[in-house]
């Protein structure tokens, strides 16, 4: 099927990044993604790009998460230049809030903890009284008690950053081999010979992102990834009038008017479906912070499987054996994007995983093995 | 979180479910019978006890068929069986759980077994111009005259394909609502296609065979104008951005017919956007063109306590609808152990010789009323194929060509099927159009799986069935 510079093995939004970026530097790049039927983390992505609580007593994530959000305006910039795509980012800024006095009071104590670390996390980030809160967000309900707020939290449509990176890619020349599951991967002269259900093909260097999928492939070149599911549910309601800007915590209004609902974290093993005690903790948590949203419509809701590591953290590995196989996977794709695609892409393939990024490499599993 | 438990939990009040209501209680089961509408009857039957009771004329309007429906609502309404009407179902959770909304609230229902008896819907007809104010399903014209003895006036034009379609023409004829045109879409030299199914069909089938021809009959007196092979076929603007006009190529002209109403129709399919939601095995019918749950002998799906009856399973008319809702009631019984195999066997007997009469005339209907292609699946790319979303075939078209290949990534990418309806509407088009576009056969492009809530429901209605204090809390890797 052919020789390419880079294979990325997986489609979605982490592997798609990687492979824009490649593309647009003039390389030959082909992704391989199993597509139907395979557990997309992608499909569930809430659209939220937060600096707030990312790293909370991890600053290297803390300032990896903070990368990321600085160059998120140029990623969505570029996206929508080359691609034509307006992927709706914008900044209104994210509030947690908090229902009780107990609450608010933990996390008043969090985020002075972090501030003491003085890490991004708690860079920009404010606690807000009941009164100070419902001045940000009118309409927030009598139970709660106020929250911490950080201006610089942004959001954006995920759906429309998923098919700007694929239709900017495809437009720089990148090969889509969808439907395709990639069965093994072997050095072969320079490079690598990549076996999938449809055929073998050549590349120099290979960037497996596929999520859940990944971890047979990543253990026979020698990178253990003990990933799991950690199912998400996420409602979405019709249309409404315009009535939230900022960000709540498992509440967002999108551009074309749906309120988004989720942030719940349950252990279903591989099972994408939805629980509904689950889904009506969903919408009474909604109803809670926004009264007002009890008389919405609530149109679907989804379970999606969240790619996770014990440690919670990302993975950015090389595998020892085999240089120039890379494994990157992580649970917050969308706010990491503008970190991959405009910075690390480029410095992955020249010098292999940056510093900056060793806490997240897969060393730290054989760590915790031996433990 | 209010909860009774049924031995059987029936969702729809058309024939199938009615049926299934009779035979259980009859059987001495606890059971309940839940449906969206306010009266039992489903489509068919739509609001035969008040036409009965208000408008005793009209039942002749309807036909024979129609007016036999009160004899089952009447069995029904003194079965002793459970009924919950204006109620919708909008989800089912593995341990059989249902949960309804009505007028009093929210609730979940527990179940033993379920059987889902939720009938067949038209097939979405996207010709250019189908979303314009004045084009409607015949179907939806049928509810109106039933539901409220609302008569349609001006100029009527009905186009398509099937039974329904000259059924509506002869109801509207006999109710004196004049029809300009009827525009049959199936090609021309079908019925040559469809000779060979004849004598099975004419031997076990002569009442519905009779029934087709007089309403030709009465169409022909009326003096309708009629055009057979009609192609092309699109639904054109007036000036006040209604519909103004029909066109369409026949004989390979073009023509053009002045139109107030248009009523397009090309068959129902099943409605199986509950037992796809709940995880029920679908498989792709090529002689209905329609997805459809797979079932054994007894409506059993592949899901534990979960079967389906009549055209939710399978299209076959009324009659083999109430016959099936009654054969699935014996499978629950013998898996409720009430009777044995044997047994259940025995009584299922004469149902299945009487499933036997009513099933021959399908495979002759399927064939004789296949409906066209290009009716199915717009060639236009500017043509809206979801409504809710405002969706074009373009979009869809453009999608699968940036590496879209599954229904529920070309959903992703152009949100198509995302409103409320939840692709009720278009996924037979979209999965089409991918198929087409892709090359491959439509048995490879499965719609998208229909999310819970199957029905929109208010959030507090949800919340509702939130124990106190058991929101999710903030997730710690966040």
């Amino acid at each position: 099927m052919g020789a390419f510079d880079v294979a990325v093995v997986g489609g979605g939004i982490v592997g798609a990044a990687f492979a824009w970026a490649w593309a647009r530097r003039g390389l030959s790049v082909v992704i391989v993604d199993a597509g139907p039927g395979e557990f997309s983390a992608t499909r569930g992505t809430f659209g939220n790009i937060t600096v707030q609580g990312k790293g909370f007593g991890m600053p290297a994530y803390a300032c990896w998460t903070e990368r990321s959000s600085q160059l998120w305006p140029e990623l969505a910039g570029v996206l929508r230049e080359e691609t034509g795509v307006d992927i709706g980012f914008h900044r209104p800024g994210f509030l947690h809030c908090c229902v009780g006095d107990d609450a608010l009071e933990a996390r008043r104590a969090l985020v002075e903890r972090v501030q003491a670390e003085d890490s991004p996390a708690g860079s920009d980030l404010t606690m807000l009284d009941a009164v100070e809160a419902r001045a940000l967000v009118p309409g927030l309900g009598p139970a709660v008690s106020g929250g911490s707020y950080c201006p610089r939290d942004a959001q954006c449509n995920p759906l429309r950053l998923w098919r700007a990176l694929r239709a900017g890619y495809l437009a720089r020349g990148g090969v889509l081999l969808p439907g395709r599951r990639v069965t093994g991967v072997r050095p072969e002269g320079d490079g690598y010979r990549i076996d999938t259900d449809g055929g073998v093909l050549d590349a120099g260097r290979v960037l497996i992102a596929a999520g859940l999928g990944m971890p047979p492939l990543a253990a026979q070149l020698g990178i253990p990834l003990p990933l799991y599911p950690l199912r998400g549910e996420i409602l979405a309601t019709a249309k409404l009038a315009p009535m939230l800007t900022v960000a709540l915590n498992g509440v967002r209004q999108t551009e074309e008017g749906t309120v988004l609902i989720g942030q719940s974290s349950e252990k279903a093993g591989y099972d994408e479906g939805t629980n509904l005690p689950v889904t009506a903790g969903e919408a009474a948590n909604a109803v809670t912070l926004l009264p007002a949203l009890a008389g919405a419509r609530l149109v679907r809701a989804w379970g999606s499987l969240r790619v996770m590591t014990p440690d919670k953290l990302p993975v950015y590995a090389e595998a020892n054996e085999h240089r120039g196989v890379f494994a990157v996977t992580c649970h917050s794709g969308v706010t990491l994007c503008a970190a991959h695609a405009l910075d690390l892409a480029d410095r992955l393939l020249d010098d292999g995983v940056p510093s900056e990024l060793y806490p997240f490499t897969a060393t730290r599993f054989h760590v915790s093995e031996a433990a | 979180m209010a909860e009774t438990a049924h031995d059987l939990v029936i969702v729809g009040a058309g024939p199938a479910g009615l049926s299934a209501a009779v035979a259980a209680a009859g059987y001495g089961l606890d059971v309940l019978l839940i449906d969206e509408q306010q009266a039992p009857g489903g489509q068919i039957w739509r609001g035969v006890e008040r036409v009965a009771a208000e408008r005793p004329g009209d039942l002749d309007l309807f036909g024979a068929d129609y007016a036999a429906g009160r004899e089952l609502v009447r069995r029904f309404r003194a079965s002793g069986a459970s009924y919950m009407p204006g109620a919708t179902v909008w989800q089912i959770t593995p341990d059989r759980r249902l949960a309804v909304t009505d007028a009093a609230g929210t609730r979940l229902v527990a179940a033993q077994e379920i059987l889902l008896a939720s009938g067949a819907y038209e097939r979405p007809v996207p010709i250019p111009g189908w979303t314009l104010p004045g084009v409607l399903t015949a179907g939806a014209a049928q509810v109106l005259v039933k539901q409220a003895g609302a008569l349609p006036d001006g100029q009527i034009v009905l186009a398509g394909n099937g039974p329904l379609l000259l059924l509506v023409a002869s109801q509207l004829l006999a109710a004196g609502v004049p029809v300009s045109a009827l525009l049959e879409t199936a090609p021309t030299g079908r019925v040559w296609s469809a000779l060979p199914l004849l004598p099975k069909a004419v031997l076990r089938s002569r009442p519905y065979l009779e029934k087709g021809l007089g309403m030709l009959a009465a169409i022909r007196r009326a003096g309708v104008a009629r055009f057979h092979g009609v192609t092309a076929l699109e639904a054109v603007p007036g000036d006040d951005g209604r519909l103004g006009a029909v066109r369409f190529a026949h004989h390979g002209r073009t023509e053009e017919l002045k139109a107030d109403l248009l009523l397009l129709h090309e068959g129902v399919i099943p409605n199986v956007q509950l037992s796809m939601a709940a995880g029920c095995a679908h498989r792709w019918d090529p002689d209905q063109l329609c997805w459809r749950p797979v079932f054994d002998d007894w409506g059993a799906t592949d899901r534990p306590g979960i079967a389906v009856a009549g055209d939710g399973a399978w299209i076959g008319g009324a009659r083999l609808a109430e016959t099936s809702g009654h054969i699935a009631v014996l499978g629950a019984l013998a898996r409720l152990g009430r009777i044995d195999e044997a047994e259940r066997d025995r009584r299922a007997r004469p149902l299945r010789r009487a499933a036997l009469r009513d099933t021959a005339i399908r495979p002759l209907l399927d064939a004789l009323y296949r409906p066209p292609a290009w009716a199915l699946a717009p060639m236009r790319d500017d043509v809206v194929i979801c409504r809710c979303e405002d969706v074009t075939a373009g979009a869809v078209r453009v999608a699968v060509r940036e590496g879209c290949h599954d229904a529920p990534q070309v959903k992703a990418f152009t949100r198509c099927g995302m409103g409320p309806c939840q692709g009720r509407m278009c996924a037979p088009t979209l999965c089409r159009l991918i198929a087409a576009e892709r090359g491959v056969e439509l048995a490879a492009v499965p719609p998208p799986p229909p999310r819970f809530p199957v029905k929109p429901v208010r959030l507090g209605d949800i919340a509702a069935l939130s124990g106190q204090g058991d929101g999710p809390g903030a997730p710690d890797w966040m």
